[in-house]
This record gives structure tokens, sequence and C-alpha cells, in this order.
């Protein structure tokens, strides 16, 4: 499909960034309502216990306490969590996927899983007294063996967390194409290799917070909370709470960050709302930066075993790969939908069509497992992209060549991958040899050369990443579709209700120059409003990057919607036919008679106002509906497990390099290069602001972030303290560049964007410090790339060459 | 955490069987401790004052004296939260006449620390623990010699 030449992308600084800087923005934690209460929570400090008692009958005499419970407290209304993904207990009814489900009640009963994991909570007049009340709970706790260790976890010895199963393994998934063992049979060389992905997390400038409000008399309840899914909190919590005729109203402020950490349902989504119907009185809940490292989900930890088949010349013939997620606690938290993505992309760019994968996720004594910028394609494009270096050193080849003889070549598509994944467009191999272009890539492999005589350790690193976007899943709340409703008032001013939720995305900006490509509405007179399930049409949110895919096509398709009304009550003032006529700058003209024009204004009021002056059989209002259906996925596995869950693919080619100091195991980043494609950029501001975090973010990820847990199952990073992130003194000067394969199946072009960068700099970064590194016989089939792991890894390979 | 040792006062085991399985004698010896409680003979609660890095405030730690071989063995078991943390532990006390009228008391110590505590790095936490842990027996051992000294 050919798009319009729409002319450079514009750079529009967000009009929510003003807020945010000046403090003016207004979040959850910020809401203050008549004679509210404040929750806290007592979380369990064992990671594995049997529950004999929590008493919280001291807790409740304390000063300005109104409320305290635990999980024998619970009235009978309140029932297990819903299920979230998922909410059926076979999603894919077909295919090859096992599923076990656990049902927990927001306030553990019989045991607890995890370190963190809500045993009662305390409500009070201020936070304060609700705190100090928290010191007064008594649990009597019987510790139990830890399972800290997902292959662990799989031994026929290890602590069960669910003794009803039988076993830890809460999913299993296969996928696979063509025949992989031939190709292992006839490959000239078999790389078979362990590589691990680390646990981390997102750490939002907001952490979650929930304030309920209850009418008993309606059966209403009102939540306020930072989330990403709306609509979905307001029917798991309609779920989970069984009061007759119950309504739940959600509505976000403006949400500071949510890296998929939002996309969730919490115990606390369900404790406040009950804390606040049992109070009768507002109740507030703000998650403090400990209770989010230990209680908001994890993501990340696999393990996988993989196999490469390749030809002499670095053609890949097949790729199979047996891996284990380690899913943490079984709430319902999504975790187990990334591992599934994790398979469903291994081959990653690369046209290998002889493929199997396997996953396993197992349970743990750790905090559960869910999304996270990446949501499972980190890991697969970390397994990939370090198996194409590995493969290339193996054949005495170039890494660049391998990849270029793998890449799935432009015209092959749309490509179906082997998983039956949709890949709508992309130029894999012109991404990365802009990327090499950027990075000087031959004048740095000198440089390299020259630095090792001087015994210097320069190491050069690459990785051609794909994160496909916009997901779609069967039996899931990924529903494949996207709600716009769009309004013309009298006044000729545009309201834009959205079913998402931006969470700082800059959601605003786009649809404004969306509409105003479709209706000539300047942008100043558009208002969007969204993340408020009584005023916006229902819809699953905002996550997997779908706003650009399926949200931008909804917001075109309802203007032009709106536009043909607007054309029809036009055609009928200005006795001009509709199809000769414009819509532009606030005006409806008549093509080649510019005098002959009315303004959105005029067509509005009439259409509201002046209902005698609308053709007869014509409804009044301006106002429309629409519901996008993404058109690029497909609901139902096949009996191999393929499916198309993600409906485009974003990509970034990426180059690293780096000089490792061998003393210290500390890299220095010297030069990163981006060459980025999310199909058509609509606001390149917007684009490459959320690009340069996502590559921060996955800096962050490769070398400094790591949730790591004692042999006890204690988390050992609770604090900023402990959990290092980056700062601007680790942050190189990228270097950006962006290309253009437009998505071919939606009307905007466009890709998924923000995600690509994150998951670049693990596999980039570890090409580049195993090639820094490469004449010790450094091996690093691990992340992160921390000092005292390359360190480590330098000495298991025989440290420096002895002086002299 | 497991912590051993051995101390030597001037009383003979029967003294010291008698001193250690003392709810009201045995409260005396604890380092920062606030309030305590006892139940009945095998039963008493402590609330101390516990102070590591930056983790502060009370815990409170159900006590029971769960073995008693007198004169020569005894165990106490303990059970407390507080700060966010959990903690459990147990202590035996072997004692054995090496003297006319001198007992040896081998002690063992294990606790195991959850929550809060429990994430802070093993080696801080063992420092704090040894420490408090040494103080009690030393004040154990001059709080026997005293009574010794005044009979």
């Amino acid at each position: 499909m050919a798009l319009p030449d729409r002319g450079e992308p514009r750079r529009d600084f967000r009009a929510g960034d003003y807020e945010a800087l000046a403090g003016r923005a207004r979040y959850t934690g910020d809401l203050d309502l008549p004679g509210m209460l404040y929750a806290a929570i007592y979380r369990s400090p064992l990671a594995h216990g049997r529950i004999h008692r929590v008493d919280v009958g001291a807790a409740r005499q304390a000063p300005g306490v109104v409320l305290a419970l635990a999980g024998q407290d619970l009235p009978p209304w309140v029932k297990p969590q819903a299920m979230f993904p998922f909410f059926t207990q076979d999603p894919f009814e077909m295919g090859r996927s096992i599923f076990k489900w656990f049902h927990h009640h927001c306030l553990a009963r019989d045991k607890v899983r995890y370190e963190g994991e809500p045993l009662a909570v305390v409500v009070a007049t201020d936070r304060y007294a609700a705190e100090d009340a928290l010191e007064l709970v008594e649990a009597d706790l019987e510790p139990l063996p830890p399972v800290t260790d997902a292959q662990r976890g799989l031994e026929p010895d290890a602590p069960l967390l669910y003794e009803e199963w039988g076993d830890n393994v809460m999913l299993t998934f296969r996928v696979s194409n063509g025949d992989v063992e031939a190709a292992l049979q006839q490959a000239d060389l078999v790389v078979q290799e362990r590589l691990y992905s680390h646990r981390f997390t997102g750490t939002p400038l907001e952490p979650r917070a929930v304030v309920a409000r209850y009418e008993p008399d309606r059966a209403l309840l009102h939540l306020w909370a930072a989330t990403q899914v709306p609509h979905g909190l307001s029917t798991l919590v309609q779920k989970t709470l069984d009061i007759p005729h119950l309504k739940v109203v959600v509505q976000t402020g403006r949400i500071g960050g949510g890296f998929g950490q939002k996309w969730s349902f919490y115990p606390e989504d369900t404790l406040i709302p009950v804390c606040a119907i049992l109070t009768g009185r507002p109740v507030k809940w703000v998650e403090t930066r400990r209770e989010h490292m230990a209680a908001t989900i994890h993501a990340r930890e696999q393990t996988h075993e993989v196999e490469m088949a390749l030809r002499r010349d670095g053609t890949v013939l097949g790729l199979r790969d047996r891996f284990i997620a380690d899913i943490g606690t079984a709430y319902p938290q999504g975790g187990l939908a990334s591992a599934v993505s994790t398979c469903m992309f291994l081959p990653g760019a690369y046209g290998i069509q002889n493929f199997s994968g396997e996953v396993r996720g197992v349970v743990t004594n750790k905090t559960p497992f869910g999304a996270h910028r990446g949501f499972g394609k980190s890991e697969a494009a970390y397994v990939i992209e370090r198996m194409m270096d590995i493969a290339a050193h193996r054949l005495g080849l170039d890494p660049a060549e391998v990849r270029r003889r793998n890449f799935i070549p432009p015209e092959a598509f749309p490509y179906v991958s082997a998983t039956g994944s949709r890949y709508d467009s992309g130029s894999y191999a012109r991404a990365l040899e802009r990327a090499l272009e950027l990075a000087d890539y031959e004048g740095a492999r000198r440089e390299q050369e020259r630095l090792r005589r001087e015994g210097r350790y320069l190491g050069i690193g690459m990785a051609v990443v794909i994160e496909p976007s916009s997901s779609t899943r069967m039996g899931s709340y990924n529903a494949g579709y996207y709600s716009v409703v769009m309004r013309l008032d009298p006044t000729g001013r545009l309201y834009v209700f959205t079913s998402g939720s931006d969470e700082g995305q800059g959601h605003a900006e786009a649809v404004a120059q969306l509409v105003q490509e479709e209706l000539g509405v300047p942008p100043g007179d558009v208002y969007v409003v969204e993340g408020d399930t009584l005023r916006c049409p229902y819809g699953s949110g905002s996550y997997s990057s779908r706003f650009s895919v399926v949200g931008s096509s909804a917001v075109t398709l309802a203007a032009r919607k709106l536009r043909e009304k607007v054309q029809a009550i036009a055609s009928h003032l200005l006795g001009q036919p509709a199809e000769a006529l414009e819509v532009r700058d606030g005006q409806v003209i008549a093509v080649g008679q510019p005098e002959r024009a009315v303004s959105l204004a005029q067509v509005a009021h009439t259409a509201y106002v002046e209902l005698y002056r609308l053709p007869e059989e014509m409804e009044p209002g301006l106002e429309v509906t629409y519901h996008y259906r993404d058109p690029n996925v497909a609901f139902r596995p096949d009996a191999r497990g393929r499916v198309a869950m993600f409906s485009s693919v974003p990509y970034d080619a990426e180059v690293a390099v780096v000089e490792v100091d061998p003393e210290t195991g500390r890299l220095h980043i010297l030069k990163y290069v981006s060459v980025h494609d999310c199909g058509r950029v609509l606001n390149r501001g917007i684009v490459e602001a959320q690009h340069l975090g996502a590559l921060v973010h996955g800096i962050g990820g490769a070398i400094y972030e790591e949730l790591t847990y004692n042999e006890e199952g204690q988390l050992l990073n609770h604090t900023f303290k402990d959990y290092l992130l980056p700062t601007v003194m680790e942050t190189p000067a990228f270097v950006l560049d962006h290309i253009e394969t437009p998505n071919p199946f939606i009307p905007t072009g466009m890709k998924g964007a923000g995600e690509t960068g994150a998951i670049g700099p693990p596999p980039a970064l570890s090409n580049a410090v195993e090639d820094a590194l490469r004449p010790l016989g450094v091996r690093l089939r691990a992340t992160p790339l921390s000092p005292h792991r390359v360190w480590a890894a330098l000495q298991e390979a025989g440290g420096l060459p002895q002086q002299g | 955490m497991k912590l051993e040792g051995e101390f030597t006062v001037s009383r003979c085991p029967q003294e010291v069987y008698d001193f250690l399985v003392d709810p009201h004698r045995l409260v005396k010896c604890m380092t920062n401790l606030q309030r305590h409680e006892v139940q009945d003979r095998d039963h008493f609660t402590v609330t101390v004052w516990v102070g590591i890095s930056h983790m502060l405030g009370l815990m409170t730690v159900k006590m029971e004296i769960v073995e008693r071989e007198a004169p020569r063995y005894a165990k106490v078991v303990g059970k407390g939260t507080g700060i966010g943390s959990m903690v459990n532990m147990e202590s035996s006390f072997a004692l054995e006449e090496v003297d006319n009228g001198t007992t040896r008391v081998n002690w063992v110590g294990e606790a195991r620390m959850d929550g809060r505590i429990g994430s802070l790095a093993g080696g801080l936490v063992e420092h704090v623990v040894r420490a408090n842990l040494e103080q009690f027996i030393k004040v154990l051992g001059t709080q026997l010699d005293e009574g010794s000294a005044a009979e």
C-alpha cells in the first residue's frame, strides 16, 4: 500500500512534559478525597512458609487505626484474584501448551510463597499511624525450604510451591516448523550453548498507587489507579468481588511510567477496594520503593540450551532451543505470556525455517514474573544475537557477514516466520549497513588491532533485534482491537476518547497530529481523554507498543468516518457534491473554488442545533465510534503451536564499541550506534525520546540492574543503593538514525516504538565485551556485564598474561 | 547463621543451670532490652532495640525453654517479628564441670533472619549478631560471677 508523502516528521515537545517538569502534573498519589484513610500492608518476611496465624488484634487497637485485616478476615464476597492476562485455563485451546493455575487471594492464606507477599493490611487516619500499627501485626509463620533457582525447582526432590500440582512447572509451551533434526544432521557445524538472561525489572518514577471509594447505595466502586489497563482492571475487580450489582469505574491520573509493570492485576488492586467497602470511606495506598522492588513484578530470568546448525559459509540451517523461565510465584501477572513470546521470536530477524522451541515456566519463591519493556522478545534477541556472534567466531567469519547471509530479505515481506508470526515489513541489511557505517566499523577494527598491540582491549559488538509489537492472544485480554469515540462539538472543538492509557508516551500529541491530517482541526482544538472507563470506550489499554499500531489506526479511521459526515453536511450546506469537497485548516472547501467554504464549527453547529438545515434522513450530531480490529494477527494456533500473536515488527540495528579494563572488568562504552525502524515516524521528537530512554533502559539491564536472592529466598535489592540504575554518567552519547519501512497492514504505516532500544544492549554489549577479551579466551554466556562478572569470567579464562 | 563458643565460670553446673533456665535472671543478660514479660517458667517475651545499618526499631521475641536436662543441658528457642523482619532462633547450652566449682559452658546459637534485616548482606548481620551475643555471654559470666562473689 502506497502511503502519501507527509513530509518531515514533526518534533513537538509534549505539553505534558511542561506539567511534569514544573511539578504541576497530578498523579494518583496526589489525590486527596474528604475523609480519606490510608493503607499500609504487612508483607511476608519469608520466601516460603506455612501460615499458622496472623493476628491483627493489637494493630486494631493502635491509635488512628480504623481497620486491620488478615487473610482469614476477608469477607466471603472476596474471591480469589481473577485470572490475567488469560481468562481461561486453556487459553489456546489447541496448539502444544499446558498451563497450571493457582487461585490466590489478595491476602495470603495457608502459605506464603515470596518475600513481600501481602499478609495483612492496616488502614488508619494517616499513613504514619498505619505504618506504625504494622509493627503490631503478629505473624506465626513456619519457614519452609524455598526454591530460589528454577533448575533446582525441576529436581524430583525439590520443595513444591503448590503441592496439588505435583511439580513446579506452571507452563509448557512448544512450537516448531520444518525439520530441525535433519538440519542438525546435515550441518557442517552445530553450535551448542547455554545462555542465561538475568532477572531485572522496571523502575517507574511513580510506583503503583490505588485509591478506592465505594458508594453502597449504587453499588458503585470508584478506583483511581496507576494502571496501563483501566478497563481491564475494572473487569478484573468486578470479577473478584462478588457483590450483587457491583459496578466498577476506573480512572487514571498521570502515570509516571509503566514499562509493562502496570499491565497486571495485583493483590492491592483488590485489597484497597475491599478496605474502602468495609470502612465506608475512601482509602489510599501508594507503594514505597522497597515494596516496589519486592512486590511489583520482575522479569527476564531465563536459561536457554540452544543448538544452531550451520553451513560452513555461515548459513543457518536450523535452530533448536529448550529453555526454562523462572516465573516466580504464580500470581496472575502475565509472566508466562512473556515466556511464550520468547519462544515465538527466537529466530529473530533471520529466515530460519527449521526451528523447534520449548519453554518450561518454573515457579520459584520469588516475586511474580510479568511484563517488562521487551516482553520476552528481549531474551529471544539475546539468544539469537549471541548465537550469531558465537557461530561467526567458530566459523572464522565476520559477525556482520553471518548476519547478512541469514537476514529475511526485504522482498520476502510480508513474511511468515517458522513460528507462524507475521512480519509486516523491514530492511534488516540496510539498517545494519547504516549502523556499521555510522560506527566506522572498518576503522574500529583497525583501531582494535592497534590497541591490542598496546595491551588494550577494544571490542566491537553488534545486534539486529526485533521487538514485535501490538500483541493479541486468544483466550486473553490482549484482544487485538482499539476503540475510539470522536466528537466534534458545536464550537468546532474535537474531543477524542480512546481505550488506551498514556503512561508517558505522548498519546495526546500523536492523536492531535493524526486528526489534523484527517480533519484539519488545529492541535490546540483537540482534547484527548484516556484512562477513564466512564467516558472512554471499552478496550484493553496500553501495552505492547499497541497505540502506534491499532491505536493510531483507530484514531485515523474514526477521523475518516467523522469526515464523511462532515462532508455530507457541508455538501448539503454548500450545494456541492461531497466528493468535490476537501477538509483542511478548520474548513470544508470546494476543490478549486476556495470562496465556497464552510467552517468545521459551522458544520458542527448545524449538526447539533440547526437540524432543519440537515438532509432529511441524516441523524443529528457529529460523534462517531470506531473499533479497529488488528488485521495482521491470527488467534488460533495450529497443531505445531504456530500462531501470529503480534502484528508489526519494529527493529533496531545496534553497534557498540567498548574498551574493557581487564584489571577491574569494567567496560567503557566508547560509541553506541542505533539505526531504528518503527515504520512511518509521526513525531520524531516523541520517537527519539522514547528510543533514547529505551537504550538507557537496555544499558541498565545489560550492565547494572540485577535482582538477586540469597539462599533463603530473601531479595537483596530493595533500594536504589543496591539496585543500580544508569545515570547520565554511565550513558554514552548515542548516534541515532532512522529508516522507514511502512507497515503495509494499517492505515498509518506505523509499527510500535520505544521498546527495541531496551533489548539491543544486552546482546550488543555482550558481543562487544567478548570480542574485546577474545585474545584472553574469555567466554561470556550470561548477563549482566557487571565488572565483577566480567572479571570473574576473565579469571576463569586464566586471567591476564604474566608480565615480562 | 550459626555461632558457637564456650566460656568458663566459677560456679558449679547446677548453679549455672539454675541461672540459665530462670527467665527472670536470663533476661537481665540481654543487650538492648526495652521490656520483658515472664509468662511462666518456660515462656517469656522480650522486646529489644535492634539497629543494623539504616534499620532501627523494636523487635518482640517470644522465647521458650524447650529442653531442660539438669544440670547439664538447656535449650531455648525464640521467634520474633519487628522492623518488617522475622527472626527464628535457637540456643543451647551444654554444661561441663571442669574443676571443683568451675563450669565450662559450650553454647551454640542459630538464628535465621527474614524480611528487611534478612535482605542485608549476611556479613553485616552476622557481625551485629555476634557482637550482641558476645555481650550477652560477657554479662552472663559477670552475673554468675557476681552471684558467686555475693555469697
